[in-house]
């Protein structure tokens, strides 16, 4: 059987399920994504797998996104907000991330998320949006959020999420939404929708870097594999939304969370 | 080391003034979109909403 075509069976499911849970949780799947290439694709080179995450977190928050807006769950002043706040990050990210010893920085930011990720599973509305669950009828809850946010807070925050993950190499997604949630106290729907507009921005600017720079300078044909993937994978997971929970949903992410510190405190000990 | 200070303080300080410039520019650039609703906010029914566990 051709590579190509047995490269193609392996990567667009894989695609498919990073877009889909990706999607449903508002984050760009690199967290995922990064750690199953660099034991998929042993020859290529890591910051080449960064480049190609990076390319597939753009067409699943592209794909994402689409049908967020077609679902008119995307605040669009708020995601603006967030894309100004964040771009110097994600440009100025690498260049710092080459300068600050990521030895001790990737572990202290690891168990940071850890520790957000459980307390994230173990309370994951804090009790804003869960009027639900304390009326017996399960009637749906009254508005607890009049649309309003702190805004100058957002903007200062988008700017250091922004940083923060391009140092880390992620999309950011994992970090905004939780934020969004329990501090901006967005309804979760909201938080995830916004948080892929806001991604497919980035994404593209720092994809749009990497080649400028030449850092995306293999993997092309496995980024296209999996980018079918994702893109099929991400309405799916946007429609999946509307059938899950606002609680269900922020545990899923608390899971992602919770990937994304382990491999940040061990990645080290296994060659990230 | 007094280069890895540097850096570290400009990746604590810098955020924090472009955070404020984004700010000032979003609401120069949108000057009524802070006062709109937001998505969660709208009167018109959102479909799928009885699925969700408050109203959007």
């Amino acid at each position: 059987m051709p590579t190509a075509l047995v490269e193609f069976a392996e990567l667009a499911p894989l695609g498919f399920v990073v877009g889909l849970y990706g999607t449903l949780i508002g984050a760009g799947g690199g967290f995922l994504l990064v750690p199953v290439l660099l034991l998929l694709l042993p020859d290529v080179d890591p910051a080449a797998v960064t480049s190609m995450s990076l390319a597939v977190v753009f067409f699943n928050a592209y794909s994402g996104t689409l049908s967020y807006v077609r679902m008119r769950r995307i605040d669009y002043f708020a995601a603006s907000l967030f894309v100004l706040a964040g771009l110097p990050g994600a440009v100025l990210g690498p260049v710092l991330a080459h300068q600050i010893p990521r030895a001790g920085f990737e572990p202290a930011f690891g168990v940071v998320l850890l520790a957000a990720g459980v307390w994230l599973a173990w309370r994951p509305l804090g009790g804003v949006f869960a009027a639900r669950d304390a009326r017996p009828d399960g009637a749906t809850a009254a508005i607890q959020s009049n649309g309003y946010f702190n805004t100058r807070l957002g903007a200062l925050a988008g700017a250091y999420i922004g940083l923060v993950s391009s140092v880390l190499g992620i999309g950011g997604g994992v970090i905004q939404v939780p934020f969004l949630v329990r501090v901006l106290r967005f309804p979760p729907h909201v938080a995830t929708a916004t948080s892929q507009a806001v991604l497919a921005v980035l994404a593209l600017v720092a994809t749009l870097s990497h080649l400028a720079l030449g850092a995306f300078h293999e993997g092309v044909d496995q980024t296209m594999y999996l980018a079918v993937g994702v893109m099929m994978g991400a309405p799916i997971g946007a429609m999946l939304s509307t059938r899950v929970q606002g609680s269900m949903i922020v545990r899923l992410l608390a899971l992602a969370l919770c990937v994304v510190g382990l491999r940040l405190t061990f990645g080290q000990m296994f060659g990230r | 080391m007094s280069k890895l200070i540097g850096l570290l303080a400009f990746a604590m300080i810098f955020p924090a003034f472009w955070g404020l410039f984004a700010y000032w520019l979003a609401l120069r650039l949108w000057p009524s979109a802070r006062r709109q609703t937001a998505p969660w906010t709208i009167s018109e029914p959102n479909p799928g909403a009885e699925f969700l566990d408050y109203q959007i």
